[in-house]
């Protein structure tokens, strides 16, 4: 009796995620087909063709739109895994300290921020302290740098989560054991302690770069006022601001699509092997 | 090594701490435009909180916590069924769930627009069966997105509330006589209410601060927050840099308030959950 | 008389201001296995530490062959140590993790090959070079990490209770091997550990730690018969101690409030004869096994009398507790072997003798 209540409660339940699994992919799947729209309005399906794919490609603005992204997220992800590192690195040597829970809790503290508020806090701060500070020392601060500072400081609670997880099933004995074998601090950090967290900094820098990629908010904020800096979401925005939209923006969107997810999967695929 | 820890923590410093100063310091100058020598006051705040901007404030909140609360109510049976799975089934499930989670946010939301417009394919099919809603540029356009936009995010956190559950004691208790009713009350909702409030907070509190869904779905018709926010600070007519600042603070000083409560309940709870990443501890 | 290879002068050390080693000097000769024995919070482990370069001392040296090495980094020193939790590299298969300190070494190919093999075999280990450590048991990792520490040849192996996680069956088991492996090499061995059985049955030397002092350093039949203060006495298998009185230079008797006897053949600590004129109050130490037991039968005054507490069955040997009558004094614990005669049960009224050539007496109250 139990068994069968049970088999049918599991059914439904099954049938509900399936409903919500259609309803969350079925728009993205949509967006993904109209992109081989052969007319030339985004809603009006009117047969099958790669000519928007071929006008992408050939579109300067979205090529700069992308090349510019990807270099954003290259550098803030860098920078968000080295900091990310060394402050795990740190945290895990100074755990049960009575500093090292102050301390995450500091470092995750853009996790639990809205977006739109730190965003806001670097415009302000961008515009009234560090240009003007930096001008001053003759460094002139581009939306570029503003853009990757805002990034990398998004992307840093998560790599730093990522490492921190990781740290926590690293034996620090294993470099007492290698330097009583003999080993010196370089030969430690090169043979014990790098090849057991790389997954993990590799797991970090793909989640960096999908968090970078994905950003809106700090380079809507940060790119508007001041020179523009055009990354793919941002463009994506302009474009569906307007009044008649061509299929060229299901086009658009399906590249960002893949290359953001491919680096999010990559990512936690990597994340899940190394724990 | 000792220094190894300092950079990080300087950049959360340099450009969370001391920006959030910053602001709350703009939002306390009386002027539009913030000049340094201003007078320091709390009219921005006075501003703030009496109409119409109270209006948008509350509605903002009550909005959030009515998706919040939906998405909450949809992802409980999902992660429920999912951490009865075999440990294969789990993963081939949350990562079909968790997917989303990779696509970047405008385009996940223009690909719901699309749908929701007039001519869209759910408009047109509530309109078939006698519904005629008006989704885009109404707040019911606007609380449906969040919706939308927001469930893929809740799903690992919760799915992680209920992989904790321990199993035996559902067991014991059907053991001792207890119907699945009993065992519900009794047994799980005690259990996983600090992960429900942690998961529940997870959602709202950028739900709150959305700028892109309301100002995308909305159309510019709908106010909340987050759009009020972007307009004093880069809106083409009459930006106000101290006010935006103000409305800034109510937004961070409700997000605050929640997740001091949230952490508060679940250290009361005694679940060991003491680090604020244990809300994150996902996957 | 030779060199030893390791010796320890005034060595004194602190951790967080608390001090943990207290003036500790000692030696170790090449070829011994040496144990370090104290309860936990004695500052063995931290002794380990200082030795394997790990902690620097607050004040004292260490020399190694005659040489100073109280500066010499960990990754300098000719010894190798094996952790409690053994502290292998979970990213290398086990030949890579015993091959790691001969890497350091810079070492040919060849040679590592050599040498990982016959440390393996050492170990009894050989068939799983090619395994991944998290596959091992835990006995098996203990082993790996043995033969990693000694696959380099160092001159000397300190172990931290490399046993501790293992049950009680193994750990047997492992006693026998590591006093075996150690004297096949022909290596230095300080075995740290809070196990006065493990230490008893390994060692040449014991050092006795407590609080941060060094107790005694003896072979194991000097600690268990003639232990250096009540501590050792104590914690060197069970100690009944009588309170007593000297009365001439081998004499002391016990008084107690319904009887009054004497023993002979007393020796104070710390090799101090008794002379005739030193009189005073102290305790006498009876092993369990120094005491006959019998059924009272006459009420002589020669005899000590009890009534029996507890029966244990031990497999070789029966231990009574003891009660003795109209006395203040801990209940004794004595051991009969088995066969001796039939057992007695609780409740029993006994006399006891004591037959001993030898009984360490502790003085109540230090004397001039």
């Amino acid at each position: 009796m139990v068994s069968t209540t049970n088999r049918v409660n599991s059914r439904l339940l099954a049938g509900w995620s399936i409903c919500v699994l259609i309803l969350l992919y079925l728009p993205i799947a949509s967006l993904f087909f109209y992109g081989f729209n052969a007319g030339a309005f985004a809603l009006r399906w009117e047969g099958f063709s790669l000519r928007w794919y071929a006008e992408a490609l050939a579109n300067d603005a979205l090529l700069t739109a992308l090349f510019n992204s990807l270099a954003v997220a290259m550098i803030s992800s860098l920078l968000a895994v080295l900091l990310g590192f060394l402050y795990a690195f740190w945290a895990h040597r100074n755990a049960g300290k009575r500093l090292a829970g102050a301390s995450d809790s500091l470092i995750s503290l853009p996790l639990f921020i809205p977006e739109i508020v730190i965003a806001i806090g670097l415009l302000v701060m961008t515009v009234r302290v560090f240009r003007p500070t930096a001008l001053q020392l003759g460094i002139p601060i581009s939306s570029l740098t503003a853009v990757v500072l805002g990034h990398t400081t998004l992307a840093l609670g998560y790599a730093a989560l990522i490492l921190r997880t990781r740290f926590k099933n690293y034996d620090i004995q294993q470099e007492l054991a290698a330097r009583d074998l003999g080993a010196s601090r370089w030969d430690i950090f090169q043979h014990v302690l790098l090849p057991q967290i790389a997954p993990a900094l590799a797991a970090a820098a793909c989640i960096s770069f999908a968090v970078s990629l994905d950003d809106f908010y700090v380079s809507y904020f940060l790119s508007t006022g001041g020179s523009s800096l055009q990354t793919l979401p941002l463009y994506i925005w302009s474009l569906q601001g307007r009044r008649a939209m061509t299929p060229e923006i299901n086009v658009v969107s399906s590249i960002l699509l893949f290359i953001a997810l491919g680096f999010f999967t990559m990512g936690l695929f990597l994340n899940r092997k190394t724990n | 090594m000792r220094w190894t820890g300092l950079p990080a923590k300087l950049w959360i410093v340099l450009f969370v701490m001391l920006p959030f100063l910053w602001l709350l310091l703009l939002s306390l100058q009386q002027n539009s435009y913030g000049n340094a020598n201003d007078t320091l006051g709390l009219s921005q705040f006075g501003r703030a909180l009496s109409p119409p901007y109270a209006g948008i404030i509350l509605s903002s909140v009550v909005n959030s916590l009515l998706a919040a609360s939906a998405v909450l109510v949809t992802a409980i049976p999902i992660t429920w069924y999912i951490s009865r799975q075999s440990r294969h089934r789990q993963n081939f499930w949350l990562a079909f769930f968790c997917i989303p989670l990779g696509i970047n946010f405008v385009v996940r939301i223009y690909a719901w627009f699309v749908l929701i417009r007039p001519e869209g394919m759910l408009t047109q099919f509530l309109n078939a069966v006698g519904y005629a809603i008006p989704l885009a540029s109404s707040p019911a356009g606007v609380f449906i997105s969040l919706y939308y936009g927001y469930l893929p995010l809740i799903i690992l956190p919760l799915f992680s509330v209920f992989e904790r559950l321990d199993q035996n004691q559902l067991d014991a208790a059907t053991d001792l006589g207890a119907s699945l009713f009993q065992r519900w009350s009794k047994i799980v909702l005690p259990e996983i209410i600090p992960g429900l409030i942690a998961s529940f907070i997870f959602v709202f509190v950028p739900m709150l601060g959305e700028y892109l869904i309301p100002r995308m779905i909305g159309g510019g018709l709908v106010a909340t927050l987050g759009t009020q926010i972007e307009s004093q600070f880069l809106g083409s007519t009459r930006p106000n840099w101290p006010f935006g600042a103000a409305l800034s603070v109510c937004l961070l000083t409700c997000a605050v308030l929640t997740i001091f409560i949230a952490v508060k309940m679940l250290s009361r709870r005694g679940t060991g959950q003491k680090s604020t990443w244990s809300l994150l501890q996902i996957g | 008389m030779t060199t030893p290879l390791l010796t320890i002068k005034n060595l004194s050390a602190a951790l967080d201001s608390r001090p943990v080693l207290n003036d500790i000097s000692l030696e170790v000769r090449e070829g011994e296995f040496f144990s370090l024995l104290g309860p936990s919070g004695c500052g063995k482990t931290t002794l380990l530490k200082i030795i394997s370069g790990f902690l620097k001392p607050a004040s004292g040296e260490l020399f190694w062959n005659g040489a100073p090495i109280t500066q010499l980094p960990a990754n300098k020193r000719d010894l190798n140590l094996v952790f409690q939790n053994y502290a292998l590299f979970p990213h290398m298969n086990v030949f890579e993790n015993v091959a790691f300190g001969l890497r350091m070494q810079k070492c040919a190919e060849d040679e590592i090959r050599k040498r990982v093999r016959e440390s393996l075999e050492l170990v009894r280990m050989d068939s799983f070079a090619q395994r991944r450590i998290g596959d091992l048991s835990g006995g098996q990792q203990q082993r790996i990490a043995l033969a990693r520490a000694i696959a380099p040849r160092p001159k000397l192996v300190l172990l931290d209770e490399p046993l501790g996680a293992l049950d009680l069956q193994l750990r047997k088991q492992m006693q026998v091997e590591l006093k075996a492996l150690q004297r096949h090499l022909g290596m230095t061995f300080i075995y740290v550990t809070h196990d006065q059985e493990e230490a008893f049955t390994m060692s040449d030397r014991i050092a006795i730690l407590n609080g941060g002092e060094l107790q005694q350093i003896a072979s194991p039949e000097e600690l268990y018969e003639t232990p250096a203060n009540r501590f050792v006495a104590q914690f060197i298998g069970n100690a009944n101690f009588l309170a007593a009185e000297i009365i001439s230079e081998t004499r002391a008797r016990c008084r107690l409030s319904s009887a009054e006897f004497q023993l002979s053949s007393i020796e104070t600590s710390a090799g101090s004869n008794l002379s005739a004129n030193q009189k005073g109050n102290g305790d006498v130490l009876v092993r369990p096994e120094q005491f006959t037991i019998q059924p009272l039968a006459t009420n002589g005054a020669e005899h000590l009398k009890g009534v029996i507490l507890m029966r244990q069955y031990l497999g070789a040997q029966i231990r009574y507790f003891v009660n003795l009558s109209e006395s203040d004094q801990q209940p004794l614990t004595i051991d009969v072997p088995v066969s001796a005669r039939p057992p007695l049960d609780a409740g029993t009224s006994v006399a006891l003798t004591v037959s001993a050539t030898k009984l360490p007496f502790f003085w109540r109250s230090p004397v001039q």
